[in-house]
């Protein structure tokens, strides 16, 4: 079967949207109101031409029917997945399906929206428009993303960074710099290859960087071409490093602000300090941040931290001028925007959904919920309606009035 | 020929009486006022409400809350008159929605009477899509599932027309 196609609207349309339905009905109108909207749309019969449509026209969203000819709904929606280049497309699924067991299932695959057969051509206009408007935020935001990015330490950390680009199989390598010091660690497909920090290399280094509170990051996107140092010790890495990091903010949320301005007291007994504090103590000869000390020192951020701790504790420093926490959203504010693109259309049915599942009997995929939830005695029991047909009919009529005649 | 006694001959009116159970510890007093522009309260957990539908047929509303003495309600005199039941919940409260799943059960243990779960939204969007509600979802042969606004009479009144539906369809 040919592919149609529409006489583009003088202007140009900006998006494209791929439907797969062998129905011939509604197609004229659908397209006739979705080309006022600006959108054109092309349609083809079967999954295999809707798969060439896909990849050689490169649509903003498809609507595909659940009963295709050639293939099930599962098989393309998996197709369309497993592409990295059509993974995050928008997908409408129009369905006769009148079981809502059904339609439940359909739902609960990875698709942005459902509609009912017949539809009106307006209102699926309408849901084509909204979610191409949706899928259009995130592509902003992707793009935004995929050019790499930066920030503050104390805002995202670097575990958090690696987090993200695991969840979206993502490579390239992430600098970081505070004060004097930088380092490096290596991502591909989102998998931990290789750290520097400083003389250090390998896990030392990513420990070491994973400790740091203070500082800037830059991520930079794009293959990496490094042999795998940490290859195949991803999670167990993850999992250390975050812990290493939760134990060195724990300790500094019992500092002040790191951005407070310190000074070694003059006067006051040294004799009781370790000489690894006195080193330390040194540095505040002259008024210092915290973070500035911190990111002077070659050492790992918990062993600064302990040691300025002891020497408040001990009132070794004063304070000369208090700290205040700054605040960079910038990073963390759009990668939220991304997920909650990517999420948004997930989750609506799952306490719907709990209602069915709500006794073990739904588990068995029994319609009649009636008998396993122990109705027992009284399921048996016929319903006494006390009411004949014409009565029940009165009553829904009453209740079905327009508001300005119910009263009456 | 003696007079016809036009009060012998004058037909009882005819009763359809409905429960609404609502999740919260107060009675359903917006769902009835929706439906019924007589209504009386007895106390915050209980509520009465009355709709003329016709000169002979009138349609009882008895709004509960599910924080009344329950266990005390005396369900087995109760469910032989009720032609059906409105669990009413919020559905924004996670607690709610469990309660109400529980009561389920219990409605379905005690009588043979058809049950509607309504989820009210308040003055919030119903952010699901319609067709997935409307007609209300099948949970089971005797019970189904919709939403409604509260803020919005008709949608309240929906609920109810689908329990009726539920009946019609029993009474074939």
């Amino acid at each position: 079967m040919q592919i149609e196609s529409m006489t583009f609207h003088p202007q140009g349309q900006r998006h494209l949207v791929a439907a797969i339905d062998p129905e011939p009905n509604g197609r004229e109108r659908l397209q006739q109101i979705l080309l006022n909207s600006g959108i054109a749309i092309k349609f083809v019969d079967s999954g295999t031409e809707g798969l060439e449509l896909i990849k050689t026209e490169k649509p903003h969203l498809i609507l595909l029917e659940e009963k295709l000819p050639d293939m099930p709904l599962t098989q393309l929606l998996q197709q369309i997945r497993n592409d990295s280049t059509t993974r995050l497309l928008p997908v409408m699924v129009a369905s006769r399906e009148p079981q809502v067991e059904e339609r439940l299932r359909i739902l609960q695959m990875d698709i942005d929206d459902f509609v009912d057969k017949p539809f009106y051509p307006e209102e699926v206009a309408a849901r084509i428009e909204m979610l191409l408007q949706e899928n259009d935020l995130l592509q902003e935001s992707l793009r935004l993303f995929n050019r790499g990015f930066n920030g503050n330490l104390r805002e995202m950390s670097l575990v958090d960074l690696l987090q993200i680009l695991e969840l979206g199989g993502k490579s390239g390598r992430i600098e970081l710099t505070r004060g004097r010091q930088s380092g490096m660690v290596y991502v591909r497909h989102g998998q931990l290859i290789d750290a520097e920090a400083s003389d250090l290399h390998g896990e030392k280094a990513l420990f070491t960087l994973m400790g740091w509170l203070e500082g800037y990051f830059q991520v930079v996107l794009g293959p990496i071409d490094r042999p795998p140092v940490l290859h195949g010790r991803h999670g167990e890495l993850l999992a250390h490093g975050l812990r290493y990091h939760i134990k060195c903010k724990e300790l500094s949320t019992q500092l002040p602000s790191l951005s407070t301005v310190m000074q070694a007291e003059r006067s006051g007994p040294t004799g009781d300090l370790s000489s690894a504090e006195r080193e330390v103590l040194a540095l505040f000869a002259q008024p210092r941040s915290l973070e500035s000390v911190i990111s002077e020192l070659a050492l790992s951020d918990w062993v600064v931290l302990e040691r300025l701790k002891n020497l408040i504790d001990k009132k070794m420093l004063r304070v000369v001028r208090a700290g205040k926490n700054g605040e960079n959203h910038t990073s963390r504010e759009w990668i939220q925007r991304i997920h909650r693109s990517v999420n948004t259309t997930k989750n609506h049915y799952t306490r719907i959904l709990s209602f069915f599942l709500r006794t073990p009997a739904a588990e068995q995929n029994t319609p009649d919920l009636d008998s396993a939830a122990g109705a027992g005695r009284a399921a048996n029991k016929p319903l006494r309606i006390f009411l004949n047909r014409s009565e029940l009919l009165l009553l829904r009529q009453k209740l079905a009035q327009p508001l300005t005649a119910f009263w009456l | 020929m003696p007079l016809v006694d036009l009060d012998s001959i004058m037909t009882t009116p005819r009763i359809a009486e409905i429960m609404v159970v609502r999740s919260a510890a107060s009675a359903p007093v917006e769902f009835i006022q929706a439906i019924c522009p007589h209504i009386e309260r007895e106390r915050t957990d209980l509520v009465w409400g009355q709709l003329q539908a016709t000169e002979d047929l009138q349609l009882f509303l008895y709004g509960l809350s599910i924080r009344s003495p329950f266990e005390n309600f005396a369900w087995d005199l109760v469910v032989h008159k009720i032609l059906g039941f409105v669990l009413l919940f919020d559905w924004h409260h996670e607690s709610a929605c469990q309660e109400i799943k529980d009561l389920i059960d219990f409605i379905l243990h005690k009588s043979a009477a058809p049950i509607i779960c309504v989820a009210d939204v308040g003055n919030q969007p119903i952010l699901y899509r319609e067709e997935i509600y409307r007609p209300p979802i099948v949970l089971s042969r005797r019970c189904r599932f919709t939403f409604c606004q509260s803020s919005q009479p008709a949608t309240i009144r929906r609920a109810v027309v689908a329990l009726l539906d539920m009946l019609l369809n029993e009474v074939g």
